[in-house]
């Protein structure tokens, strides 16, 4: 999707950290230190994106949690060292909390279809205009099986997100936005950057106060701090936004009337198709090949306005991340998983949902199964990441000493 | 017209002793609802397109909608719903797909409440109604936009078993208070009567009941009503067997053609509701078996693998 020049060669981890760290706990030869790279976190996001599609398509327990659990198998093959890697435990306990809100949810306030009640909730007998929401009332099997399903559907999709959270730096994808959106991933940086600074003022108004001998009393002291904390937010933006000009940050390339109108009518015009387009496909009425069309080239019009408006923001990028055959590989195979995933929901769709009135066992459709194996291939393919410790990594501890590496051009 | 109107309905009435007759009595706490499904129109509907079935279903006074369709179905194949509670399958029919949709619409199971004669399409679903027995619980399978314009069940929108203690005779009937005026509404006659019923010059009709009784049917089973089906009126039963309502123009045969042409109407005990139930699966099949030791292999390798990585 962005392939980029790959004259800048991928930095190498520093021989003295590579011995100390020592890999995966092996031999790591120099070849193999050569080979380590991050891969693209682009990549990492559409295998995941993919992924959690083809999750987002199903209800059947036993392909979800094949997800989820292929998700963990590749975290678990490629992680860093960096301060984010560890979100995937965090994910996973987010995701099995999920399940089990999702089936209280369901006990209090979900569908009363007949079937094996387990136990009787009291219930609320709701007025007539309310009607279509029941509070208590019979807990079946059904209900509890349909709702931990749904919930397992979305502790998936939370698990493969989580999965490119711990795998791409989230610094690095923002270096790799297109060049359209390059001005926002910009606010963005600056304004992570911003919470810290204001923290770090607050204090030092608070310590001079407390110098000065004031009572430190709460509402006394936000009345006396916010003015002079607001200021110095003001001053540095100013100051932050004076050496970003120095540095021929916000410079625009000179660009025709012509093109710029053509920009906007080609943007604006594939916004309105897609909006007519989702509503052709999605209306029982319309024929569906027609919105296809229609989508497909108003799409097509959108990424031709979005990247004529590239255009205005020339820039290069330092040390860009490579796109090369793995980026392609995992790419490929979160997109199989998807694409097998709408197959076998053509193919037999309730295949691909538990059924639950009347209940059965889930079924395994044999090419979904393939789908989600084929998408636990970045676990080899993929390069190692470096061993050494990312300057970057610190990050987010640290995000107002690591702000000129991230907005660097 | 009211009179003649009234005659046919008490007519059969009197023959049969109504189509409720068989339909017992509920219980202190329990509830008779009437129930419509219609199997509908499409090509590989059962019975040829005229299926019709009219129930009395006996349920706990404080039972859902969805229970008296799952006690209805639950002898006769089942039911099968969505996870939204839309319901897909009634009785087995149609075997699969749930709302499915092609260029001239969507396949479904369209859910109607009839009172007083008239159909009307709920705007909730089954599963969040209480049961009123003043309402049918009308089904019926159709294609169709989706939307209140498609058209109801062909059976009678008025309750075939009623609320209170049944009416047997015809003198009763006639002489009913109002709120009963819809128990006299005998599917069957209504088959056999048709748009094309019989002219003014019946003489039973003359000394007919009250004619302010059963005004709103007049309403309901117009027969200037050129498409029976968009409106949801009684006249649609004549549809469903236009056989029989071809060429009707005496008592005598209105009784006749009533014998065979009766609505049978169905005594569903759905007080049990754990007995209509549908049965659990078996034993899991061996591909759900290796499919979820599959799982649990490739999770626990990534939990073993993150432990030594770190």
């Amino acid at each position: 999707m962005n392939p980029l020049p790959d004259h800048v060669a991928p930095r190498e981890p520093t021989d003295r950290l590579a011995r100390i760290r020592g890999g995966q706990g092996g031999v790591t030869t120099a070849a193999e230190r050569r080979a380590r790279r991050n891969l693209h976190p682009l990549a990492w996001w559409m295998w995941a994106l993919a992924c959690s599609a083809a999750a987002l398509r199903t209800t059947n327990p036993v392909l979800l949690g094949l997800v989820a659990a292929v998700a963990a198998w590749v975290v678990a093959s490629r992680r860093t060292t960096a301060p984010w890697a560890g979100s995937f435990g965090v994910a996973l306990r987010l995701g099995a909390f999920l399940v089990l809100f999702r089936v209280l949810l369901s006990m209090l306030f979900g569908l009363r279809m007949p079937g094996t009640v387990l136990f009787t909730l009291p219930e609320a007998n709701l007025p007539e205009w309310a009607a279509g929401v029941s509070v208590g009332g019979p807990v079946t099997v059904e209900l509890i099986v349909q709702s931990a399903c749904e919930g397992l559907r979305l502790a998936a999709m939370i698990a493969c997100v989580g999965a490119a959270n711990s795998l791409a730096s989230p610094y690095r994808l923002l270096r790799s936005m297109p060049a359209v959106l390059y001005e926002a991933g910009v606010a963005v940086t600056v304004g992570l950057a911003f919470a810290p600074q204001v923290a770090v003022q607050l204090r030092r108004m608070r310590d001079g106060r407390r110098l000065r001998g004031r009572r430190d009393g709460r509402l006394a002291s936000v009345r006396g701090s916010a003015v002079p904390v607001l200021e110095g937010g003001l001053e540095r933006a100013v100051a932050l936004a004076a050496s970003m000009d120095a540095r021929g940050y916000g410079r625009r390339a000179d660009v025709s009337v012509a093109t710029r109108r053509v920009t906007v009518l080609a943007t604006l015009g594939g916004v309105l198709g897609i909006a007519v387009g989702m509503f052709a496909v999605l209306d029982a009425g319309m024929p569906r090949a027609l919105g296809m069309a229609v989508l497909a080239a108003a799409s097509a019009s959108v990424v031709v306005g979005m990247s004529m408006a590239g255009r205005k923001a020339p820039r290069t990028r330092y040390r860009p991340d490579l796109w090369r055959a793995p980026e392609w590989v995992v790419v490929a195979s979160g997109v199989a998983a998807l694409v097998a995933f709408v197959v076998a929901g053509e193919v037999d769709p309730s295949a691909l949902a538990v059924q639950t009135r009347p209940l059965e066992w889930p079924a395994v459709p044999p090419v979904a199964l393939a789908g989600v194996v084929v998408a636990a291939l970045p676990a080899w393919v993929a390069p190692h990441p470096p061993v050494e410790v990312d300057p970057r990594a610190s990050a987010l501890a640290d995000p107002v000493r690591a702000e000129p590496v991230l907005v660097a051009p | 017209m009211l009179a003649i109107l009234a005659a046919v309905l008490v007519l059969p009435v009197s023959g049969l002793a109504g189509p409720w007759a068989g339909c017992a009595e509920a219980a202190a706490g329990q509830k008779r609802i009437s129930l419509v499904v219609d199997f509908g129109i499409e090509p590989d509907a059962p019975g040829g397109g005229q299926r019709i079935e009219h129930a009395c279903v006996i349920v706990d006074a404080d039972a859902r909608s969805i229970d008296v369709l799952q006690a209805w179905a639950a002898s006769r194949g089942g039911l099968r719903a969505d996870s939204s509670g839309m319901i897909c399958g009634i009785g087995g029919y149609p075997a699969t797909g749930c709302g499915e949709r092609d260029p001239s619409g969507y396949r479904y199971w369209q859910y109607s409440l009839g009172e007083g004669g008239a159909w009307k399409h709920s705007s909730i679903g089954p599963a969040f109604r209480r049961v009123n027995p003043e309402q049918v619980e009308g089904w019926r399978f159709l294609k169709g936009a989706g939307n209140p314009s498609d058209p109801p069940p062909r059976g009678s929108a008025s309750p075939s078993c009623p609320p209170e203690a049944p009416v047997a005779t015809a003198p009763a009937a006639t002489h009913a208070p109002p709120a009963q005026e819809p128990v006299r509404v005998d599917p069957g006659s209504q088959a056999t009567l048709g748009p094309e019923g019989p002219g003014p010059s019946d003489p039973a009709a003359a000394g007919g009941p009250d004619p302010s009784g059963p005004a709103d049917l007049d309403g309901a089973a117009d027969p200037d009503d050129p498409e029976g089906d968009a409106t949801g009126d009684t006249a649609d039963g004549a549809r469903a067997s236009e056989d029989e309502a071809a060429e009707v123009d005496t008592g005598d045969e209105l009784a006749a053609a009533s014998g065979d042409g009766e609505v049978e109407v169905e005594v569903v005990d759905g007080t049990d509701l754990a007995a209509t139930a549908a049965p659990g699966p078996g034993a899991p099949p061996i591909g759900l078996i290796l499919a979820a030791i599959l799982v649990a292999v490739v999770g626990g390798a990534a939990f073993i693998r993150s432990r030594r990585v770190r």
